[in-house]
């Protein structure tokens, strides 16, 4: 790594740097990183927001709320009463930006920019310019989805997975007019930012780790931002082909989606295309997404869960192995998402197989944090605290995914309630809990602050047993019968004796969502004016907590730090200290684990 | 109004909440500076015990709702192959409940047991190959248990043939937003249909050389005189077209209304003519009597369905214009409808109508719903009904803005009530239509397409209530009647 001295030389003297190149283009990934993070707490603003309205009309059916028509127009909701394609425009904008921007963009984004330099030893990423332009192309993105909330004839109405025809024609739907095609547009410029943020990610990871940090040396978040990063390389252009085409369906008459329709206008010209083409290309996205999703969340639980804990990660090679295997296996499961949509019933055995595999490894991952507490002499940071959390949401939710991935059992519970309760539990939950952990943990290399600890521990109870009391009772209206992206659920008597229960996920979701303004609060305020941190606060390990508080330029003002052991040495017998960071040498007769 | 205060209320505690933990943050501003970085012993035991509080209530809450909702109150299936969907799916929770509770006890449990003491260092405990090992191979074995199980019913409800002497083939159209069927006649054979074949009220000479008429073809069924309907219909669409275009010149030969009006006809002009191309060479030309004597006792329904218990019925699905999803959540059976493809699902109903309503647990279930609907309905100020036990048939797949509110009835019966069903169907709706002989004389009857009430306003109102739901055997018996 000697390229990386003259590197670090030439940063100690010119640093020069305007307003516009330090705090807008910047090209640093700290700055980078923040930018990601702010971002997605606006967009996860809005996202959650949404879920509060449309739960409104869920829990109160027949009553007005006049707070709609001042927020959404009177288009969406004349007199307080919310309309049906505006329900259905609320619930597919709530999905496609939690799903999308916020533990996509926001995550990953975040956590990979600011924590693969830093804890690789590099001084930044490999392209910081790609990295920049990244970034801009997010934020496209994301103005353009926001924007396309304000239009007249509302945004996409289609459901977070746009099936086309019903994306595909304006007459069957209003959304599907200008709101699909800025969906699709923000969608087609978040894929190209998602994409040069992946190449960055692992070139660096590949490329620009300091002496001594072999891949067995790294911290699991790297592991698992590295494996994110090569599941979005592979499965976004697929995405991009899917909305491609369906671009085409709708604007030059072709019909790979679409075939023997009739609308109001008529019988169609196209034949001899299929939806279920459409389904395929998008869960073949769609699939590895959640664990786009899901993986950065598992890394940064690692982390926390072993520095709380005072104790190794447990199993440091099994968590790898299970990485992997997950990565793996999550491309070849997508059409559990379809069995019962006419496809073959021979593919729907294969991947019930597929599919109930991946329960091992996460097995595997649930067991090894269990036992990483186990005799451990736990800090409950709140960082601490959400991650304990994530690993029970990852338990709960991930069980009844066992009896979704059953293809037979799936027939009766497919776009129930029940697949709303458990992917919000494993995904949703599990991911958003663990980002959260991230900022309180990551936050003093962020802004060189405190977050406010009180504050946290509000949050995380607020958003743990709010989340539970919303998603847990789902699982019981799904085994009802009760089927999702309903606007309302009384015009079927059979489901009248869910309205208490409907009223009660109201409540919690409502709580929940009013329960977040905590954190944005106390965010905001210590960014600005919270304690400042000193260098180590959690006595980590890795080699992001050896850089000064206040950011430089090239992250380390001397040479690069040299990694002579694996990151998890907490309270390793034979030192006084309960922690021995990664570039402390061993001792002459000390065993590296 | 009281909702309003509410959230004013929440909104007002959220603040008090911050004003109070920032006058905390001041005073632990004095105490000193790592004050946020360094959990306290209170602190650290406090959370702790919040891990053992949260968990008991967490189970209770967890307790509760299984005792009070268990399987959602849908009742036993009511078919013969969700029975083992219903055994299966209990397996699996005997399965995954203990999991949840055990591992998610270890979790909280260790979380106390193990919060931070000053005087014990953590063990340096980082793999043991022994326990990765176990909690490989014990998953491992429990999932192939499952997956076998699961596959031999997939394998039971998609491929075996639940009976050797035949099954009944009915065909569900979907549409936004509301639900069609078709039965096979008695040569149980659907006719061939073609979605360029939908046609409207039409007037046309028929292949005898009469002046026919039909209300609607609504499936767009494949007949000799339905494509002569059809094209009837086209050819009065495009002389309409081509008046409109000359009438809409002046003096000099030039449009006076917008060129964008003017292309529009002309583009609905060739489309026309395109589509009667189409029909004429894909699906005139090879049309054979056998498929037409396949369609022409065909019998159309767009009401409730009338299905004979213990008879095995396949469902053969398509839908006019996005996906759809058939749900029948009484009988474990959910397959989507898809344009432009014919998808099927094949399921033996067990109880009738009536049977199943008499059930204890579904009785004491619709008691509970009628107390808890008419409440609603009287706090609406609405006038109370009977709520009767139904099949039910939903839509589960996104399909639009009425999609929350696309139902049918299926009306389970014996095999004598649904002979008088068929024959009133026939005869009931024989009148407004021109009967129609089929291939072997018999009158063929569309039934109901003059009530076809498939296209029904999307209703955006949340005081719609629904119709009030007939007993099945009413019906029959009130037809029975009229017959006689």
């Amino acid at each position: 790594m000697a390229g990386g001295h003259a590197h670090a030389h030439a940063h100690a003297h010119t640093h020069k740097e305007s307003f516009i190149t330090k705090y807008i283009f910047s090209q640093d990934h700290k700055m980078i990183a923040k930018q990601y993070l702010v971002t997605a707490i606006i967009m996860g603003i809005i996202g959650i927001g949404l879920s509060a309205l449309f739960r409104l009309k869920l829990g109160w059916p027949d009553t007005q709320f006049p707070i709609l028509e001042t927020l959404l127009g009177s288009d969406a909701a004349p007199k307080g009463e919310l309309q049906s394609n505006w329900y259905l425009g609320l619930v597919t904008m709530h999905g496609t930006i939690m799903v999308f921007f916020v533990l996509t963009g926001g995550l990953s984004g975040t956590f990979s920019n600011l924590l693969i330099p830093l804890q690789l030893g590099a001084r930044d990423m490999a392209s910081g310019l790609l990295n920049m332009i990244s970034y801009w192309l997010f934020f496209l993105s994301s103005v353009i989805m926001t924007v396309s909330l304000f239009i007249e004839t509302g945004p996409a109405q289609a459901g977070w997975t746009i099936y086309p025809p019903l994306s595909a024609l304006e007459e069957l739907q209003p959304g599907s007019g200008l709101g699909m095609t800025l969906w699709l547009l923000s969608m087609t410029i978040f894929v190209a930012s998602s994409l040069l943020g992946g190449i960055n990610y692992i070139v660096t990871v590949v490329n620009l780790r300091t002496k001594g940090m072999k891949m067995t040396r790294m911290p699991l978040t790297i592991w698992t931002f590295l494996v994110t990063a090569i599941l979005g390389l592979l499965s976004f252009p697929v995405l991009v082909s899917a909305v491609v085409l369906l671009l085409m369906d709708r604007g030059l008459d072709t019909s790979f989606y679409l075939s023997d329709i009739t609308t109001s206008s008529g019988a169609l010209d196209q034949t001899g295309g299929s939806s279920i083409l459409y389904e395929h290309l998008f869960w073949f996205l769609g699939h590895p997404e959640v664990y786009i999703v899901l993986l950065p969340a598992l890394g940064i639980s690692s982390e926390v869960i072993a520095t709380n804990s005072r104790k190794p990660i447990f199993g440091y090679r099994a968590m790898i192995g299970s990485i992997l295997a997950i990565g793996f296996l999550s491309f070849i499961v997508w059409a559990h998402h379809m069995f019962v949509t006419g496809m073959s019933p021979f593919l729907g055995g294969v991947f019930t197989f597929t599919t109930l595999l991946i329960a091992i490894p996460s097995a595997v991952k649930v067991f090894n944090y269990i036992t990483t507490l186990w005799k451990g002499n736990l800090i409950f940071t709140p960082a601490m605290m959400f991650c304990v959390g994530m690993v029970s949401t990852f338990i709960t939710g991930g069980i009844t995914g066992i009896i979704l991935a059953d293809s037979a059992l799936d027939i009766a519970k497919h776009d129930t309630y029940f697949v709303v309760g458990h992917f919000h539990i494993v995904m949703g939950m599990s991911a958003i809990l663990a980002m959260f952990a991230g900022v309180y943990h990551w936050f003093p290399k962020l802004y060189g602050r405190m977050m406010n600890k009180k504050l946290g521990y509000a949050h995380f109870w607020l958003t743990f047993i709010c989340g539970f009391g919303v998603f847990m009772p789902m699982h019981f209206t799904g085994e009802g019968g009760l089927p999702r992206r309903y606007y309302q659920n009384t015009d079927f008597p059979m489901f009248d004796h869910f309205m208490d229960l409907n009223v009660l996920i109201s409540v919690f979701a409502i709580i929940g969502v009013l329960g977040q303004i905590i954190f944005f609060y106390n965010f905001f305020y210590s960014a600005f004016r919270g304690p400042r941190a000193s260098q180590n606060p959690w006595n980590g390990t890795t080699l992001e907590w050896t850089t000064p508080v206040e950011h430089v330029h090239g992250n380390w003002p001397g040479d690069l730090p040299e990694v002579h052991r694996w990151p998890y040495d907490y309270s390793k017998p034979g030192w006084e200290e309960d922690f021995v960071p990664q570039n402390v040498p061993l001792k002459p007769d000390e065993e590296e684990h | 109004m009281t909702k309003l205060l509410i959230f004013i209320a929440i909104v007002a505690g959220v603040a008090a909440l911050i004003q109070l933990i920032r006058l905390n943050e001041v005073a632990a501003k004095v105490r000193g500076e790592r004050s946020e970085e360094i959990v306290t012993e209170e602190e650290n035991n406090l959370m702790a015990y919040l891990w053992i509080v949260f968990m008991v209530a967490f189970y209770g809450f967890t307790i509760w709702l299984m005792a009070k909702y268990q399987f959602g109150g849908l009742g036993p299936s009511a078919s013969v192959h969700g029975e083992d969907m219903d055994w299966l799916l209990r397996l699996n929770y005997w399965i995954i409940l203990p999991v949840f509770f055990l591992t998610n006890t270890l979790l909280f449990v260790f979380a106390f047991k193990y919060r931070y003491n000053k005087n014990r260092k953590a063990e340096y405990f980082a793999h043991s190959n022994k326990l990765e090992m176990i909690w490989t191979v014990v998953p491992s074995t429990v999932l192939a248990v499952i997956i076998f199980m699961g596959l031999k019913t997939w394998k039971k409800t998609m491929f075996d043939d639940p009976a050797a002497d035949g099954v009944q083939i009915v065909e569900v159209y979907a549409q936004q937003f509301g639900w069609s069927f078709r039965l096979a006649g008695e040569d149980n054979l659907l006719g061939d249909s073609d979605f360029k074949l939908i046609t409207g009220a039409s007037t046309f000479i028929n292949s005898k050389g009469q002046k026919d008429s039909i209300t609607a073809n609504p499936l767009g069924v494949v007949t000799k005189d339905f494509i002569l309907a059809k094209y009837a219909e086209i050819d009065r669409s495009i002389e309409s077209i081509d008046n409109n275009l000359n009438n809409s010149k002046n003096s000099n030969g030039e449009f006076y209304v917008p060129d964008a009006v003017v292309a529009e006809w002309l583009e609905t002009r060739d489309r026309l003519v395109r589509q009667r191309y189409r029909i004429a060479s894909g699906i005139e030309q090879p049309l054979t009597p056998e498929q037409e004597s396949a369609a022409m006792n065909d019998v159309y329904i767009a009401d409730d369905l009338y299905l004979i218990v213990g008879k095995p019925v396949t469902f053969k699905m398509r839908s006019k214009d996005v996906i759809h999803s058939m749900w029948l959540p009484h009988f474990r059976a959910q397959m989507n409808c898809v344009p432009g493809i014919v998808t099927s699902f094949t399921f033996t109903p067990k109880y009738t109508t009536k049977e199943f309503a008499e059930i204890p647990e579904v009785k004491e279930h619709y008691r509970n719903i009628n107390l808890i609907h008419n409440d609603r309905l009287r706090a609406l100020g609405i006038e109370e009904e009977v709520v009767e036990f139904n099949f039910i048939l939903l839509c589960n797949k996104i399909c639009g803005a009425g999609h929350h509110n696309m139902q049918r009835k299926i009306v389970v019966v014996t095999e004598d009530e649904y002979e008088k069903w068929v024959e009133c169907v026939d005869f009931k709706e024989a009148k407004p239509v021109q009967p129609r002989l089929d291939l072997n004389g018999k009158p063929v009857v569309y039934w109901g397409a003059g009530r076809d009430n498939v296209n029904m306003a999307v209703m955006n109102q949340s005081n719609v209530v629904v119709e009030e739901i007939e007993d099945a055997s009413e019906i029959v018996e009130v037809v029975t009647e009229e017959n006689e």
